[in-house]
């Protein structure tokens, strides 16, 4: 004898027919179901595919409980509802409800209750991958997975990156009066992006805690700016030594505020100031030159962690 | 010293760089046990918007636990 109220957790496809048939009864007139899919997009982004996580014992008992709790309060005859774990692709139904009852209001007012309080109740989480390969942990509701807040939109760059460059030791920096030292400076197609440390390889990595420069932003009209003004159209973007030359944004706009870039997100903490010792690399005048217009470029502050990429 | 076994999930199971732990702790109830977790290896989640369940039963923070009792530690969910 089947129970006519039932929640299941499973870890592979649900079997919707099957649950759909459990609900037969003759004194049923009414019979509402629900299939939640995963969609492939969330907050503007593109969803890959996505990972649901549970707590398994108390999963059960709390989807149980609410299914008889709604049940009671609607008069429904009966009811089914599973919920999947593990990893699905776009399109898959990671939670399925169904309920049958005398008369079709309590049938569709106990689906939407019901489906609200399973969104709200079940101790499951899921994780996003985005197209960009980025991952996140979502919260209720699209909400922020740490806090359970409203989310803040953070706005996502329309720049292309050009160059990085990374260095694994400082050349100038602290070396008033002497000569420069010969790091080199080396082009890289990709480049991790470390959380609160910086780029892997390059010598601000892990320098000092919450650096503003764990990162610096240059932008390609600067470059080309230097070029005509100390006439050496070959200058490279190198001589600046800033990790990221980017074209299509407006670096002094950022300052203070939170963005997205190739699916990292980043905050801009201060202008980088150029030093004297532009004068000697590109022109005499380049550290002036530079300082104006915020052509320095951009410090900022990495917030997640990833790969950035050259020509995206 | 009471033993407890704590369980992590989701973003906080990231943070903590494990599912489930044994351990040891003076801690006598779950907002003292995630107060302690979280100065020893900072999670860097605050608990406002969290629930905790102990032996498989959603409870309040402020739950006595007594030993041998199995914590899990519940961030924002995402169900449905």
């Amino acid at each position: 004898m089947t129970p006519a109220i039932h929640f299941s957790l499973v870890d592979h496809t649900i079997d919707c027919p099957s649950l759909a048939a459990a609900l037969a009864d003759p004194a049923a007139g009414a019979v509402v179901t629900f299939d939640g899919r995963v969609r492939d997009h969330n907050d503007g982004r593109l969803v890959s595919h996505l990972e649901y996580q549970a707590y398994p014992a108390l999963v059960v008992s709390t989807g149980q409980k609410i299914l008889e709790e709604e049940c009671a309060r609607h008069g429904i005859l009966r009811a089914r509802a599973a919920h999947r774990t593990g990893a699905l692709a776009i399109g898959e139904v990671a939670v399925w409800l169904g309920v049958a009852s005398a008369h079709r209001g309590p049938a569709f007012d106990a689906a939407r209750v019901i489906m609200e309080r399973l969104k709200y109740e079940l101790p499951i989480w899921k994780k996003e991958t985005y197209a960009d390969g980025h991952t996140e942990w979502v919260g209720p509701d699209n909400h922020s997975a740490d806090t359970g807040f409203p989310r803040e939109v953070v706005p996502e760059w329309k720049a292309t990156l050009l160059e990085i460059w990374i260095s694994e030791g400082n050349n100038f920096r602290g070396r008033h009066e002497q000569a420069s030292l010969t790091h080199e400076i080396r082009s890289v197609p990709q480049v991790e992006c470390i959380a609160g440390m910086g780029l892997r390889g390059d010598r601000y990595f892990g320098y000092k805690e919450n650096f503003k420069g764990q990162v610096t932003f240059f932008d390609e009209d600067a470059v080309q700016a230097v070029r005509d003004y100390s006439q050496k159209p070959d200058l490279s973007s190198s001589v600046f030594r800033r990790n990221l030359i980017v074209r299509g944004v407006e670096l002094g706009a950022w300052i203070g505020k939170r963005f997205r870039f190739q699916g990292l997100e980043f905050e801009g903490s201060e202008e980088c100031k150029p030093c004297y010792w532009m004068d000697q690399v590109a022109a005499p005048g380049a550290e002036e030159f530079l300082k104006s217009n915020f052509r320095g470029g951009l410090r900022a502050r990495i917030l997640t962690s990833g790969v950035l990429r050259v020509g995206q | 010293m009471n033993s407890y076994t704590v369980s992590y999930f989701g973003l906080l199971a990231e943070r903590r760089g494990v599912s489930e732990e044994q351990l040891t702790s003076h801690a006598g109830t779950p907002s003292e046990l995630y107060r302690d977790l979280d100065a020893t290896h900072q999670l860097g989640l605050t608990i406002e918007n969290f629930r905790v369940a102990v032996n498989d039963e959603f409870t309040e923070w402020s739950h006595l636990l007594e030993t041998g009792d199995r914590i899990a530690l519940l961030p924002p969910m995402s169900g449905g």
